[in-house]
């Protein structure tokens, strides 16, 4: 059993152990204070929590594509030639990464959002959180292309190809592989950045933990469920990120 | 082939390189660029590759001026074999790959059509065993010898060589060496920029020695050898002959 979990690729013993210590400690922690478990009133309201799940796995997955969108425009309006696109590409990402998320989604969804008639708080939300994403993405693309050597970039331009083949087939590809590792890490960071959208009104997970918190005063019971709901869906991908990285790296 | 350049001069980032160079009409088959570094032999390569447009002047190949407008520089650069230092093949892509894409992406071939070629070509350089290997699991002379062929299977007007071995050790050197001479041998015309003044001297025939933006000596590379004409590329000899 044990030597079956040492060679396992996803379950490495140390990383049992891990586990096994820290619940401990969590436990003896939780004993000291006394803590009454009621899971019974929480129970109560688990379809509550599992809307809330649910739409900030929407959420996620509609500003995962929107963020990367931004992102990509982002990185190829720096790349530009023309100086407009280069000043508004590095004015919007230098602006979205020095002000807090929170800000930016009262300005843009009180501010910009209302006056542009764009009312549904869910889709305000989504823009909102992928451009806040995008700001980052768009750096970390940038960073993928700017890592190929110059001369691929030359040979493909002495072979024939023109910009837009120099792209699809020789920078794009390979700054994928540069890309995805660190991009699987910001989405990370994008489902957990999605209960900020709370404060504007949007039912997710984490206003729908407390809601359920204020209904039962059952604290703990509520917001345990919230941090695995969110460890279930990134948990996944940091898992990915770390197969990924491996994979990606050449054998140089 | 025939060369010619007329008051060409060239600045790369408010640096003069390429300072109002000079060659009359010559005309020559296999042509080796020497001379100290920082004189110009790559920016020049560079612009009969079609990646860098003169600032001024003219820069004539078989009698056509070379063009100015990226897209007939584009057409251009078409026909000609760039082959770099290091980093030529893209590293994502097979050895095949590497050279089906320019093939059926830019030559209009299909890809059954560009496969046959490409794998007749691996073959006949005893590359073929190699043809699924991605860049970083061949040797760097297997690499450069991949990319040269990826130059030659476009059947290009003219094979132009960066320094192609000065990353390499001296056997994978060796190896690559060889297989331009072997191509050399059989017409296609070569320009190459080289250290290595030995294989210059008996696979050229004829020597431009480049140092600070000028063409300061023209010749068959016999006559190079024997006697240089300039104070400057006798002294250029002498320090790299006595190593």
């Amino acid at each position: 059993m044990i030597g079956c979990l040492r060679n396992s690729r996803w379950l490495p013993l140390h990383v049992l152990l891990g586990v096994v210590f820290l619940s401990g400690l969590c436990t003896a922690a939780l004993n000291s204070v006394a803590y009454q478990w009621n899971f019974d009133a929480v129970w109560g309201y688990r379809e509550k929590l599992l809307t809330g799940w649910g739409v900030t796995i929407g959420l996620a997955v509609a500003s995962l594509f929107l963020s990367t969108f931004f992102g990509l425009l982002c990185a190829l309006m720096r790349r530009s030639q023309w100086m407009p696109f280069r000043a508004s590409a590095i004015v919007y990402t230098e602006l979205i990464r020095s002000t807090p998320l929170l800000v930016q989604i009262l300005l843009l969804y009180y501010g910009v959002a209302q006056a542009v008639g764009l009312n549904n708080r869910y889709v305000a939300g989504v823009v909102i959180l992928s451009l806040f994403a995008g700001a980052y993405i768009s750096e970390i693309i940038r960073a993928g292309i700017e890592g190929i050597p110059r001369t691929q970039i030359e040979s493909a331009r002495s072979l024939g190809f023109t910009p837009v083949q120099t792209y699809r087939f020789v920078i794009l590809p390979q700054a994928l592989r540069q890309i995805l590792p660190p991009m699987t890490g910001q989405f990370i960071s994008l489902i957990k950045d999605s209960s900020l959208l709370m404060i504007i009104g949007v039912q997710e997970f984490t206003q729908s933990a407390r809601e359920v918190n204020s209904y039962t005063y059952s604290t703990l019971e509520s917001y345990l469920p919230l941090a695995l709901g969110y460890l279930f869906l990134t948990l996944p991908l940091s898992i990915l990120a770390h197969g990924l990285e491996k994979r990606m790296r050449y054998g140089s | 082939m025939d060369l010619e350049i007329r008051n060409l001069r060239l600045a790369l980032g408010g640096k003069d390189i390429l300072k109002g160079m000079e060659l009359p009409p010559v005309s020559a088959n296999i042509v080796a660029l020497i001379g100290p570094s920082g004189g110009g032999k790559s920016t020049l390569l560079r612009v009969w590759g079609g990646l860098l447009t003169p600032d001024a002047g003219e820069v004539i190949l078989d009698g056509e001026s070379l063009p100015r407008k990226e897209k007939e520089l584009r057409a251009y650069r078409r026909h000609m074999g760039m082959v770099f230092q290091n980093w030529n093949l893209f590293y994502h892509l097979s050895a095949l790959e590497n050279l089906v894409l320019p093939l059926t992406r830019v030559h209009g071939f299909s890809v059954a059509d560009a496969e046959s070629k490409t794998l007749a070509l691996l073959e006949r350089f005893q590359l073929a065993d190699h043809a699924h290997k991605k860049p970083h699991q061949l040797s760097g002379g297997q690499q450069q010898r991949v990319a040269i062929l990826r130059a030659l299977s476009v059947e290009p007007r003219c094979l132009l060589l960066d320094e192609p071995t000065s990353a390499l050790d001296p056997e994978m050197a060796a190896q690559v060496l060889e297989m331009i001479e072997e191509v050399a041998g059989q017409g296609t015309p070569v320009i190459l920029v080289t250290h290595h003044l030995a294989f210059a001297r008996r696979v050229s025939d004829m020597i431009l020695f480049l140092a600070d933006g000028q063409i300061t000596e023209f010749c068959s590379s016999e006559e190079f050898f024997k006697q240089p004409e300039t104070e400057a590329c006798q002294r250029f000899l002498d320090t790299v002959l006595r190593m």
